[in-house]
């Protein structure tokens, strides 16, 4: 059950872990165990500090395994011992591996604590960072952080232990997801095993020579097979039936779909006017967000250019910048908080401070404001209202209802035509 | 009048770009001038305090973008001012020419409720600059034709002339807002009704 031996990659049974980013496991790390009294007496010779060299580990070893003979079969002190021994093995393993390689971050003078590859940043993790239950996403194998050196890549989350760097075969999936800048749209796109040979999609091993053909694993986002090590049965919400179908169930994906899906769930790629108008009018969540995020724009213009909005930083009041950046860009967190209703009300509640300093609190946002000519009302309106309609030629700001009444002509492009045609007659006369 | 309230005179400052008109409110709120040219893209205001006949009053200058890309933020400051300053560089012929517009078209938005008789004060800035296009007697002919307007020849980069014309600014804003006060202590009905009860129909009020 818990082995060391992390090189047989593909093992019967396989980590899971879903998009929360949880890694579903009822065991504990060894470093939890506290020793139990009766042993106490021992504890000297179990070598239990983190410093102890290959002698002292051996001899440890063997008083470890005198001491489960002598403790019977179901106590405290035996299932502690029986920890306790794989903990020496594993840190004899690394003892050994650090004497054969002078570049093993365990040798003092290794400088091995920072490695790219395959475009991962890969950095060297602390003994003490033993939160959570951790797999090498390599080897699939369990990191005992307390006795293994492992690696995390700062861009992607990307685990694997020191003696499985060499072996990467996943591309860093950060660099992947900037390099395509864009997700797979395609619902599931399959093309069938025989186009991939039979073989893992990411690493090439053979499907069907093991004849088990429930270790052959879909990834519903890019509709390829892979073996157990590559495709671990986590499960994420797919772009691209959220997209299509508004379609929010987690499916089955492969460990490289999750950590790029991971990576890219807060960026804003997807165009979704353009990939499927048709969902506005359907959800109505989403074109309530479309209709408020339209607004925040037009609200947006007069906070980047009033001093007092600067003064008080008003713009950074909201944490997701593209929300008032554009209209047209979410990302595929956005169109979840969208469908659980998170979104709405947050740009709500952004838009009631906005609108508060813009027609109440602020003088100069206010003095910006329009009035509308025609009926000269006293009310103050501004173009990112929906009763608003703004000239295409002078910018002019009327009520809707009012240039309607106009038979929409602008009353300002008047003005602005027929001082020109007297301009023209006055500069005319003056020429005769 | 006896009252200590405190006055809030609401000036306007207007004209083309590049006239003078955020210089001449800066030489004369902070006593600093620049030669670098920095366009004014939304309306924005300083206020300073001055003494008109023992009198506290708090002018509050607005000082607005004359480029008109800068133009698509809305004037709703201009309802409730008490003056308006037209702006022009004494250098600049077409400057001198857009006057009647900014006229025209501030009338019409703030829509003050004597449109004949809204006190303006005109400057003609930046006289030390040579040559001139727009000679004293042309501008003051323009003053005439509009019911009399005061007007100053400034030089904001000088100091020349800009605090006697402010001067004038605040005491005929002064003027104005006395004068609406008393309007609406005589006809209070009277300007209630007129602010309800505009015609929503029929012909456009257009000053041109
Ligand atoms: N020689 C001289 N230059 C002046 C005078 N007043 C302003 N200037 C210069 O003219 C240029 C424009 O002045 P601004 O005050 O920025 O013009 P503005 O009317 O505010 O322009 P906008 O903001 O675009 O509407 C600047 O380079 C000033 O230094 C003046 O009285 N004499
Ligand atoms: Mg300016
Ligand atoms: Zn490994
Ligand atoms: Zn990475
Ligand atoms: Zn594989
Ligand atoms: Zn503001
Ligand atoms: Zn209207
Ligand atoms: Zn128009």
């Amino acid at each position: 059950m818990i082995s060391g031996d992390d090189n047989t990659r593909h093992s019967t049974s396989s980590p899971i872990s879903t998009l929360s980013g949880k890694t579903s496991t009822s065991e504990t790390d060894l470093s939890n165990s506290v020793l139990p009294s009766k042993l106490a007496s021992e504890e000297l010779n179990l070598a239990i500090n983190k410093e102890a060299n290959e002698s002292e580990l051996k001899e440890a070893i063997n008083k470890c395994k005198e001491l489960i003979l002598e403790n019977s079969e179901y106590s405290v002190e035996r299932k502690w011992l029986v920890r306790h021994l794989i903990e020496l093995r594993l840190r004899m393993q690394e003892v050994k591996e650090a004497l054969a390689d002078p570049e093993h971050p365990r040798n003092k003078l290794s400088s091995v604590s920072n490695r790219t590859i395959k475009g991962h940043h890969l950095r060297l993790q602390s003994v003490l960072n033993n939160s959570g239950y951790r797999y090498c996403d390599q080897c699939t194998g369990t990191i005992w952080s307390v006795v293994q050196a492992w690696y995390m890549c700062d861009d992607c989350g990307y685990v694997c232990h020191y003696k499985c760097m060499s072996s990467i075969i996943r591309e860093c999936a950060h660099v992947v997801a900037c390099e395509r800048g864009q997700y797979e749209l395609d619902i599931c796109p399959e093309k069938g095993l025989s186009a991939q040979k039979y073989s893992c999609a990411e690493c090439g091993i053979s499907l069907v020579s093991n004849k088990d053909w429930s270790e052959m694993r879909r990834c519903d986002y890019t509709g390829l097979y892979y073996c157990s090590a590559c495709h671990w049965g986590s499960s994420a919400i797919i772009p691209a039936r959220v997209v299509h179908n508004w379609d929010f169930k987690p499916q089955p994906v492969c460990q490289a779909s999750l950590q790029i899906l991971r990576v890219t769930s807060e960026r804003p790629l997807i165009n979704l006017e353009q990939l499927n108008p048709k969902l506005f009018i359907r959800v109505q969540e989403l074109s309530l967000v479309k209709r408020l995020r339209q607004e925040l724009q037009g609200i947006r213009k007069y906070l980047l250019v009033c001093r007092n909005a600067t003064d008080k930083h008003l713009l950074w009041k909201c944490d997701k910048s593209h929300l008032i950046d554009n209209a047209d860009m979410y990302s595929l967190q956005d169109l979840m908080d969208t469908n659980s209703g998170d979104l709405p009300s947050k740009l709500h509640d952004l838009e009631d401070v906005f609108l508060r300093h813009i027609k109440i609190e602020c003088e100069i946002c206010k003095g910006r404001g329009h009035i509308c000519e025609i009926c000269r009302n006293e009310e103050i309106l501004f173009p990112f209202a929906i009763s608003a309609h703004i000239c295409p030629e002078c910018q002019a700001v009327f009520h809707k209802q009012c240039i309607e009444r106009k038979k929409n002509s602008c009353p300002k492009c008047l003005r602005i035509k027929i001082r020109l045609k007297s301009q023209k007659e006055f500069n005319n006369n003056i020429n005769i | 009048m006896a009252s200590n309230k405190k006055v809030l005179l609401k000036v306007i400052i207007l004209g083309d770009s590049s006239v003078g008109k955020t210089s001449l409110m800066n030489q004369y709120v902070n006593r600093k001038f620049s030669n670098q040219y920095k366009a004014t893209i939304g309306a924005d205001f300083l206020t300073k305090e001055v003494t008109i006949d023992d009198r506290t009053v708090t002018m509050q200058i607005w000082d607005t973008a004359g480029q008109e890309r800068f133009q698509s933020l809305g004037v709703a400051f201009y309802r409730g001012a008490d003056c308006c300053v037209l702006v022009f560089d004494v250098t600049a012929p077409n400057t001198f020419k857009s006057l009647d517009s900014w006229r025209d078209e501030f009338l019409i938005q703030a829509a003050p409720r004597e449109p004949d008789n809204f006190p303006f004060v005109l400057l003609g800035n930046k006289v030390d600059l040579e040559p001139r296009a727009i000679s004293a007697k042309r501008a003051q002919q323009w003053c005439q034709s509009k019911n009399d307007i005061p007007y100053f020849e400034t030089s904001a980069k000088e100091g020349l002339n800009v605090e006697q014309a402010f001067l004038a600014i605040a005491k005929n804003a002064l003027a104005q807002q006395n004068q609406t006060v008393d309007l609406y202590n005589e006809f209070p009905d009277q300007i209630k009704l007129t602010n309800t009860q505009r015609p929503s129909n029929g012909s456009d009020s257009c000053a041109c």
